[in-house]
């Protein structure tokens, strides 16, 4: 009855190691993904941070840019359980949670598991399926167990949802309500990379693909003591005050309905700590929580009509404008 | 925009209290009639609500310009048909106009020329207000008026130029601009201040109409009646205040400050029937020798002496004094409307030729004593010295009786003055009396203050055929131990007589016993005191201060600071002695040496925050610390009394203990410092921070540009990064980072 849980919940590694080696256990990381996702160390860096933070992604771009690609990578070097759903109109919420069938040899009810009881979950598209199935993943998302029928089941910890969208599709798409929006940590959009990357990334390609040869460069218990790292990270007043500043102006942008919320304000400080750890340091400079707020922020705000998240460009514009406002501390 | 509406409220409280000062000013002056003193307090709440409701707007213009139109014609009547002053008539339009503006200002315009108005108000106020009010009010609008033009001109930015605050630069009221206002507005005093001591001021008393109300003082009138009522010794009106130049008395009571002199009495009272005009005091170098008039021995102690507006040319003495001088100082100006000279009426009562009602000053030489030995006066008392009302019987039997047995002028004065002081109380609290009072006093009540007294004196003696004259002026005065002077009060006022000896001339004799001295309130003496201090300050530092007095501080300072061998050949010049004690070397080598160490370190702390615009608690504490200790110091070398001493220690002491409070939060500033010095030259060369422009991100921008140096800043990227923003590092780390910024800044520069 138990569903596979193939990380260990209990760390083994001890909290206090010196921050050399947790910059050299993310290093390693990085540059592990990216020898398969090329050109977008910022990216890479991003997508650690959140994760770390605890935080779910969400990556929304045109197709074709390597959203799957960085999924994929990101869980294998890992070395954590990993499972990629891909999100049709069709596709039912049993089919992510799992269900409950009668075992006929032992004649009584059984709980068959669905893909989501894995530490790291692709979602692939989640904006192509029903909002009835969106919102079983929500439950999911926030508290980290599933209702099923009148039972409750944990999920394995950590559990991790790297979501996909493509926001040029507006047939058959159904836009995320706004608070499973909110559960995303981090919005990020990847772009395209650089002419020369490009150009190495089709002479080099072949027929394999080189994801898939990726392997592990954390043990599963590792990457759980890195993110309990996180809570070490010294965030200094000065820029609180700038965050809760920047979080202050979003309320009172005329542009902006809702400004971002207390979740909101709490999200930036946890991924600026997170993007901390990830460079190397046991503080947080100006410079990460500037870094950060378009993709923690701008899906959080909903701008004069459309909801939030509505329009990705406009709400992002507005982010860097109000940014723009806020005088950093030095 | 909340930054927008709290400038707003600030400028509106400051405006207020801009266009209030002038007013309060010119009101002390007393110079508002009572309807404008009304209308204008009326108007200043009933305008912020009208401005409030935005009840105005530009089609009143009409109106109101119509208004101003008619109270200038109704003035100009009246300044044809009526006594009204030029000066009251442009006093009483400024206010309207103010009160005018301020219900029909629409626009920043208008704003500013209420400015102006307040300005030219206070500039009004200086023609009728020559008062300590003044000063202090003063210093009040320089530093009120700094500010209010401070926060005009930021909300006038913010409205104006909304972009700043797109760009992060949104101007605010925050507590380290204020601080910075606050200090400059006190520079601007202190430099208006300088200018005020160091300009030559030849000019002064040509220009300014220089009236103060004079007081009226009993001890000065022209005619004494009896049977007035004479409650005045609780008066505490300062006439006149003395410094003792040569080390305070030992006792101050028995000064008698005689003013004027009386010859006839009419049976009620008294009048001077002698020719007003006098002869001139022999002038030397400005000094009026006294020492024939009093036959004094020698010059003894100096007081300087200032004397408040009294309406009279009249000059409180001392008998026997040697010598008068008019002005404050060694040094007399021959002309200018401070130069004057002395003259002496036929009842030896002195007179100054100076057309002034700002009050005077002069110093008067003591004299040792009586010189025994002079020459007998030529001059015998003219008869109006023995001049009669009629007197009833019993007087004359009176007289008569008490003088048994007296045969000189001097026994038959001391058997009076010993009979009338035994026999006879003091009162101020006077019975009704008849139509003779001295006959009701001698002979029923029994009871009177000084001027009962000092008639009785004289009638009694003129009776029994003794040239005598009955004497106004003061006794004693009371010792202000703030200021270290004698004030003499309107409450000290007090007659005497004086008669005629035909050896020694004319002698004073006081036959009013003492009284009791009423009792006072302490707290509110002491407050008194340091009120009247500040008066006697004014008074000699801006009322009396001139050319000379300029010339004497220079003087001073040129003493304490000049080389020792080239000021003992300049003393030799000028027997006129500096005042200063004389400091010895080691004292003069230690007042320069810690002054320059002071102002050293002065500059050290503050120069940084004062550039950056962020002055904190701390660095106002600092200045407070050193400008404090600077004080101290300074009024140590100077001689300043300890009490002033104790108030620059206090001061010091707050400014140490605010310094040591906000002592935690240095380190993260001082660092941030560092980081600010390189972002200053890096402006410099081209390379300016964005206000959303993280430090590191900059640092590797400048890195980027600056390749020569990339290494350099890099490694200062890092280690200011975590010094900024990382756990607490050692406090030498601040300074080896400034050190790293200095050869990064070094090479920006000579790039």
């Amino acid at each position: 009855m138990k569903p596979p849980a193939p990380a260990a919940s209990m760390s083994t590694v001890p909290r206090d190691e010196p921050i050399e080696v947790s910059q050299s256990r993310l290093r390693d990381l990085q540059e592990n993904v990216e020898t398969v996702f090329r050109g977008k160390p910022r990216v890479v860096r991003l997508t650690v941070a959140c994760l770390l933070a605890r935080g779910h992604l969400l990556l929304e771009d045109v197709p074709g840019v390597g959203k799957t690609t960085l999924a994929l990578a990101i869980a294998r070097s890992m070395g954590l359980g990993f499972q990629r759903i891909q999100f049709t109109s069709d596709l039912l919420p049993s089919d992510i949670v799992g269900v409950t069938i009668f075992a006929q040899t032992r004649g009584e009810f059984e709980f068959k598991p669905g893909p989501i009881f894995n530490n790291v979950i692709l979602a692939d598209e989640i904006n192509r399926t029903t909002p009835r199935t969106q919102s079983a993943l929500l439950e999911a998302m926030s508290d980290g167990r599933v209702s099923v029928e009148d039972r409750t089941w944990d999920l394995p910890s950590p559990f991790l949802v790297i979501a996909t969208q493509n926001p040029l599709e507006h047939h058959g798409t159904y836009p995320l309500p706004e608070s499973q929006l909110d559960r995303f940590l981090m919005r990020l959009s990847i772009g395209y990379p650089g002419k020369a990357v490009e150009r190495s990334i089709v002479l080099s390609r072949g027929a394999e693909t080189p994801v898939d040869s990726l392997g592990p460069v954390l043990r599963p218990d590792e990457f759980a003591a890195l993110q309990g790292k996180v809570e070490d990270v010294r965030i200094e007043e000065s820029i609180v005050d700038y965050l809760m500043a920047v979080i202050d102006e979003s309320r009172n942008d005329p542009r902006i309905r809702i400004g971002v919320s207390t979740r909101g304000a709490l999200a930036l400080a946890r991924v600026s700590r997170a993007y901390a750890l990830v460079q190397g340091r046991d503080y947080v400079i100006p410079d990460d929580v500037r870094d950060l707020l378009l993709p923690v922020l701008a899906h959080r705000v909903a701008l004069g009509n459309t909801a939030a998240g509505g329009d990705r460009m406009l709400a992002e514009s507005v982010i860097e404008d109000l940014a723009t406002r806020v005088p950093i501390p030095r | 925009m909340r930054e927008l509406d709290r400038l707003n409220k600030v400028f509106e409280f400051s405006l207020y209290a801009l266009l209030l000062l002038p007013f309060l000013t010119i009101a002390f002056g007393g110079a508002v009639p009572p309807a404008m003193g009304v209308l204008f307090a009326a108007a200043l709440p009933a305008s912020w609500w009208f401005h409030r409701r935005g009840l105005a707007h530009a089609g009143q213009a009409r109106w109101w310009n119509a208004i101003v139109v008619l109270f200038l014609l109704v003035t100009a009547w009246q300044l044809v048909l009526t006594e009204l002053s030029a000066l009251e008539g442009g006093i009483r339009f400024v206010l309207v106009l103010i009160v005018i503006k301020l219900f029909s200002r629409l626009s920043e315009r208008d704003e500013l020329q209420l400015f102006a108005l307040s300005f030219l108000g206070l500039a009004a106020a200086t023609t009728v207000n020559e008062d300590l009010t003044f000063g202090l009010l003063f210093a009040v609008y320089v530093v009120l008026g700094t500010f209010t033009l401070a926060v005009f001109h930021l909300r006038s930015e913010l409205t104006a130029r909304p972009r700043l605050a797109l760009r992060g630069e949104q101007p605010s009221l925050n507590r380290g601009y204020i601080a910075v206002l606050v200090g400059m507005a006190s520079l601007i005093l202190a430099a208006s201040l300088s200018i005020f001591f160091v300009f030559p001021r030849i000019g002064l008393g040509f220009f300014a109409p220089q009236e103060r109300s004079g007081v009226s003082v009993t001890g000065f009138s022209d005619n004494v009646e009896l049977g007035g009522h004479g409650a005045i010794r609780d008066n505490p009106e300062v006439v006149m205040r003395v410094e003792f130049l040569d080390g305070p008395p030992s006792n101050t009571s028995s000064f008698y400050w005689r003013t004027l002199s009386f010859d006839e009495y009419d049976g009620r009272r008294w009048a001077r029937t002698l020719p007003e005009r006098g002869r001139a005091l022999r002038l030397d170098d400005g000094v009026s020798d006294l020492s024939r008039v009093h036959r004094s021995a020698g010059p003894g102690d100096r007081l300087q002496i200032y004397l408040e507006p009294l309406g009279k040319d009249v000059l409180p003495v001392i008998r026997p004094s040697h010598s008068v001088r008019i002005g404050v100082t060694q040094y007399v100006l021959k002309w200018g409307p401070r130069a004057g000279y002395v003259r002496r009426d036929w009842y030896d009562d002195l007179h100054h030729t100076i057309d002034s009602a700002v009050g005077i000053a002069y110093i008067l030489t003591l004299s040792t004593g009586f010189d025994e030995d002079a020459e007998p006066p030529s001059r015998e008392p003219s008869r109006e010295f023995l001049q009669l009302p009629e007197l009833t019987p019993r007087v004359r039997n009176l007289a008569a009786q008490m003088t048994r047995g007296a045969t000189t002028n001097g026994e038959k004065a001391e058997a009076i003055t010993n009979a009338l002081r035994s026999q006879y109380t003091y009162t101020t609290d006077l019975p009704a009396v008849g139509d003779d009072p001295v006959d009701a006093f001698l002979f029923e009540t029994r009871r009177g203050h000084c001027e009962y007294f000092a008639t009785a004196t004289v009638l009694l003696l003129r009776e029994s055929g003794v040239p005598t004259r009955l004497v106004n002026g003061f006794l004693g005065g009371k010792w202000n131990d703030v200021g270290g002077y004698l004030a003499v009060r309107q409450g000290d006022a007090h007659s005497w007589a004086e008669y005629w000896d035909p050896v020694r001339g004319w002698l004073q004799i006081d036959a009013t016993p003492a009284s009791d001295q009423l009792p006072t309130n302490s707290a509110l003496e002491a407050g008194r005191a340091m009120w009247d201090t500040m008066r006697l300050r004014w008074m000699k530092w801006v009322i009396e201060y001139d050319l000379n007095a300029q010339i004497e501080v220079f003087r001073n300072i040129a003493a304490v600071l000049q080389p020792r061998g080239l000021m003992a050949g300049q003393e030799r010049d000028e027997d006129a002695a500096v005042e200063a004690p004389d400091p010895a070397d080691w004292r003069r080598a230690l007042l320069i040496g810690g002054l320059a160490t002071l102002l050293f370190f002065a500059y050290r702390r503050t120069r940084r925050r004062l550039r950056r615009h962020d002055a904190t608690w701390r660095t106002t504490a600092t200045a407070v610390t050193f400008v404090g200790t600077g004080t101290a110091w300074s009024g140590w070398f100077a001689g300043t009394d300890p009490q002033q001493l104790a108030l620059g220690g206090g001061v010091v002491a707050l400014g140490v203990v605010a310094a040591l409070v906000r002592h935690s939060r240095t380190h993260e500033a001082s660092v941030a410092d560092v980081f600010e010095l390189i972002e200053r030259h890096a402006a410099k060369v081209g390379v300016k921070r964005e206000a959303d422009e993280g430090p590191s991100t900059f640092l590797l921008r400048l890195a980027d540009l600056q390749p020569d140096q990339r290494d350099a800043i890099e490694r200062f990227r890092r280690r200011y990064l975590a010094a900024r923003f990382g756990a607490a590092v050692d406090p030498e780390e601040a300074d080896r980072l400034r050190a790293a910024a200095h050869r990064i800044t070094e090479r920006l520069r000579s790039n």
